[in-house]
């Protein structure tokens, strides 16, 4: 076969047509001699130990650490990434460093992290390295975690599925004009990955970043957890995530409290039970309270957890289930 | 109109055309058009940078730069500084093309410096200056690696500018003390990384290519003058060849690079303005010997004609026909010099049928209707459309012998053999003697030219060299691929998911 042909990368929905040596929308999946390879496999670029709430993930194994691990790149392009330095860099451009699949669990068991996350960036654009990865910690009896925008073809995700433990996926508005104009992706291949990995049995919550003017009036915020809550249930939590102004969008204001209790009410309104407000100080933003009697079961400040009122999964005073995985 | 006025009218406009194209080129010195539309740094910017300076003198080689010189009578060397511009130097930043003004000073240190041009949001450049990035170059060497983060400080949001601006000027300031201070390469060069792959008429070529196309260039000449089938295959075979590896002068594209950055491009593409001054010269002393003799376009009409000459019927072409090929040559200067920088690539259908930068059915289906036509209008694409043969048409009607009008008529040209600047068999320089049978039509020649044409053109239907670039292209892009990855340490690992397309969905969406 000769060196230069042209490639279809079929990992995310983008779809790629590569021509010899032309880089993914991700930057870092090439077409070198007509086959496609990675750039950044085993080449994190970030490598921290953080709260999972920090994910977040509020009903996954609460108050425990967790290694979280990002190579560069992103299959989209969010004017609002608060992470853009690594995500819409190039390996070339960013400074990383050798971390072997097999290496890794041993970190997380070094650092007392009971699970691995695959943040940051978008995950799906290192699946080959997360995927030897989370093998490799399961083998070890670590959880892996995906945090993720949810662009991802089904067959890769089915594979992924295999391995993962819990996820977080961002839902960045219910309009497929949003993910067209600030996103450059589309909405229908996100839905379809929330739905897929609630089928496939991953823990699932789901972030919405609020971004005023953009995806904040009640039409949008009503249609998203109307939505959520009839295909992924009411009892999946739900986001919501304090826009601050950042990369391409620093000329819009922070998302006013306001607005983030009005999304929080309108979510109630639609049935949901378990609702968060991310990266603001709002009265119960962090608050998980039990669905039968509303008594707290889990109480957060900031990241950190001071109260778990829980035995097993059910709640220590009226003894109700509490959805989650709250057990390592 | 008589056929004497005709013939009058046509050299004139042959006259005009190359004056108007010198006149172009005067303009694009004084205004150059080049993508990223660059006001010159004055002396003035350059003193600022070194206050200590006295006098600024500008040098052209090897590169444009600036010698700042100390105080009279003395005039010592304080500092030599460029403009990343001048020496090709483009590197993208977050917004886009970024150019920059460095100060070395004899010993390879920097002076100072300064961002010349960019396409940045301001508030990240706002950040830099907040934290005096800038600053932080002073006193720095040119063979310093120049990393963000070692030796550099990074600047929080505004990563990918910080970043390309250290690349851009690691590679200004090794050029710099090498190429002006005669200061011994630093350790890692860098050659070209992160900076668009050169294309194939900029790269580097081997010695040996350049003997090779000296020989075409004296055997074109040798063989035009004696129609000798050794003599006149040579060249042909070795303008295949180049068609095939440089594209070298089968396209108008070279000559409208040089109208667009007339000061940079002789520089970055040095052997395309070695040989076109050669090609001009020979065109002064044998008229359109290029095209009689290199061009392989010109060689396939005459072949054509050769092969259909039992079926076609012989038309000549009217005098006046012949002088659209002068109004497409001032179009297309007119085009360039008014920004449009894509006007050239229509020029040649046989360039673009051999590095497949247009679509090769559209390029083939053109190719196939310009020899079908020559099969009746001898050398019909030469005579009434070929820009480039206008421009030798036009160096023609200024060389030696030229106002020898009607001296005599040639077989291949027709009517109008009778001007120099129109005879493609230079039966002028022959004293009015014509050829029976063209200026080099040899029929082993011929025979040998199509074999040869046909095994070249082969792969290009056969096994489809499609992608996006011509092969020397992509050798080149996978040079400075694999030399990034050496260099930056980065390694390659099988990524799954995907697969290999058909040919017809050859491009990119």
């Amino acid at each position: 076969m000769s060196r230069f042909v042209t490639v279809e990368c079929l990992l995310c929905p983008t779809r790629c047509v590569l021509a010899p040596f032309d880089r993914g929308a991700c930057g870092v999946r090439v077409n070198v001699d007509g086959r496609l390879q990675s750039l950044v496999y085993g080449r994190p670029c970030a490598v921290h130990v953080d709260p999972i709430e920090k994910k977040p993930l509020f009903h996954f194994m609460p108050g425990s650490k967790i290694l979280s691990l990002a190579t560069v790149g992103c299959c989209l392009e969010c004017k609002f990434c608060q992470n853009w330095q690594i995500s819409q860099a190039r390996p070339e451009e960013a400074r990383s460093f050798s971390l072997p699949p097999d290496e890794v669990p041993a970190l997380a068991r070094k650092r007392d992290c009971r699970a691995i996350a695959y943040t940051y960036t978008e995950p799906t654009v290192f699946f080959e390295y997360m995927i030897d990865t989370a093998r490799k910690a399961r083998e070890e009896g670590l959880r892996n975690v995906n945090v993720t925008c949810g662009y991802i073809c089904r067959e890769p995700l089915d594979e992924l599925c295999g391995v993962l433990d819990g996820a977080n996926v961002d839902l960045k508005a219910y309009s497929e004009r949003f993910y067209r104009e600030v996103c450059g992706g589309r909405l229908r291949p996100v839905l379809d990955t929330l739905v897929r990995m609630k089928e496939r049995g991953v823990w699932l919550e789901v972030t919405n970043l609020i971004v005023p003017t953009l995806n904040d009036s009640d039409g949008d915020l009503r249609r998203l957890c109307r939505w959520h809550a009839r295909n992924l249930g009411r009892e999946t939590p739900l986001h919501f995530s304090r826009f601050r102004p950042d990369f391409r969008l620093r000329n819009l204001p922070p998302t006013p409290l306001s607005t983030l209790i009005r999304a929080r009410e309108i979510a109630r309104a639609e049935g949901l039970r378990f609702i968060y407000v991310g990266n603001a100080l709002v009265d119960e933003g962090g608050t998980t309270r039990c669905p039968s009697c509303g008594k707290i079961v889990v109480q957060r400040r900031g990241y950190e957890v001071i109260e778990l009122r829980l035995q097993g999964n059910r709640c220590a005073r009226c003894g109700a289930t509490v959805s989650g995985r709250w057990c390592s | 109109m008589s056929s004497a006025a005709s013939l009058r009218w046509l050299s004139a406009l042959a006259r005009i055309s190359l004056l108007v194209f010198l006149l172009a080129l005067l303009f694009a010195v004084c205004h150059p058009v080049v993508p990223v539309a660059l006001v010159r740094p004055s002396e003035a910017d350059w003193m600022a940078l070194v206050p200590e300076a006295r006098s600024c003198r500008k040098s052209l080689v090897p590169f444009p730069h600036v010698r700042l010189l100390g105080e009279e009578p003395e005039q010592s060397l304080l500092a030599v500084g460029a403009c990343s511009r001048d020496l090709g130097i483009t590197v993208r930043g977050w917004g886009g093309e970024l150019t920059i003004l460095a100060a070395l000073s004899p010993e390879g240190r920097v002076l100072d410096s300064r961002i010349w041009k960019h396409s940045e949001t301001p508030e990240y450049l706002a950040r830099l200056e907040r934290c005096r990035w800038l600053e932080g170059l002073r006193g720095k060497s040119y063979g310093d690696a120049f990393h963000v983060g070692d030796d550099l400080d990074g600047v929080s949001r505004a990563t990918v500018t910080v970043q390309a601006l250290a690349r851009s000027f690691r590679q200004t300031l090794r050029r710099l003390a090498v190429e002006t201070l005669g200061l011994p390469p630093a350790v890692a060069e860098e050659k070209g990384l992160l900076s668009e792959p050169a294309s194939g008429l900029s790269g580097r070529r081997p010695l040996l290519l350049h003997l090779l196309l000296l020989l075409t260039a004296a055997l074109a000449v040798r063989g035009v003058a004696r129609p000798r089938w050794p003599l006149s295959l040579a060249p042909l075979l070795l303008s295949v060849f180049l068609a095939w590896h440089w594209g070298l002068f089968l396209s108008f594209e070279p000559l409208l690079a040089w109208l667009r950055d007339p000061l940079t491009w002789p520089r970055q593409a040095w052997s395309s303005a070695v040989y076109l001054l050669l090609f001009i010269l020979l065109g002064f002393w044998k008229g359109r010997a290029f095209c009689a003799g290199v061009c392989p376009l010109g060689a396939s009409q005459d072949l054509l004609r050769f092969v259909a000459r039992p079926f076609a019927v012989r038309l000549s072409i009217p005098v006046l026909l012949r002088g659209g090929k002068y109004l497409l040559l001032l179009l297309l200067v007119g085009g360039t010099v008014a920004g449009y920088d894509r006007v050239g690539r229509c020029s040649d259908p046989i360039f673009h049928l051999c590095t497949a930068s247009w679509a090769p059915p559209l390029a083939g289906w053109l190719l196939g209707g310009i020899l079908l036509v020559s099969a009746f209008l001898p050398r019909f694409w030469c005579h009434v459309l070929c820009p480039l043969g206008a421009f030798w048409g036009g160096i023609a009607a200024f060389g030696p012998g030229s106002s020898r009008q009607g001296a005599g008529r040639c077989a291949a040209c027709g009517e109008g053999g009778a001007l120099r600047s129109e005879c493609l068999s230079c039966s002028l320089d022959r004293g009015g003697r014509t050829s029976a049978s063209g200026p080099w039509v040899h029929r082993t020649s011929l025979l040998l030219f199509a074999l040869l044409l046909a095994a070249f053109l082969a792969p290009v239907f056969w096994f489809g060299r499609r992608d996006s670039s011509s092969g020397s292209e992509l050798e080149e892009r996978a040079r400075v691929f694999r030399q990034m990855l050496r260099e930056k340490g980065l390694v390659l690992h099988d990524a799954r998911y995907w697969k290999v397309l058909p040919r017809s969905r050859g491009e990119r969406p």
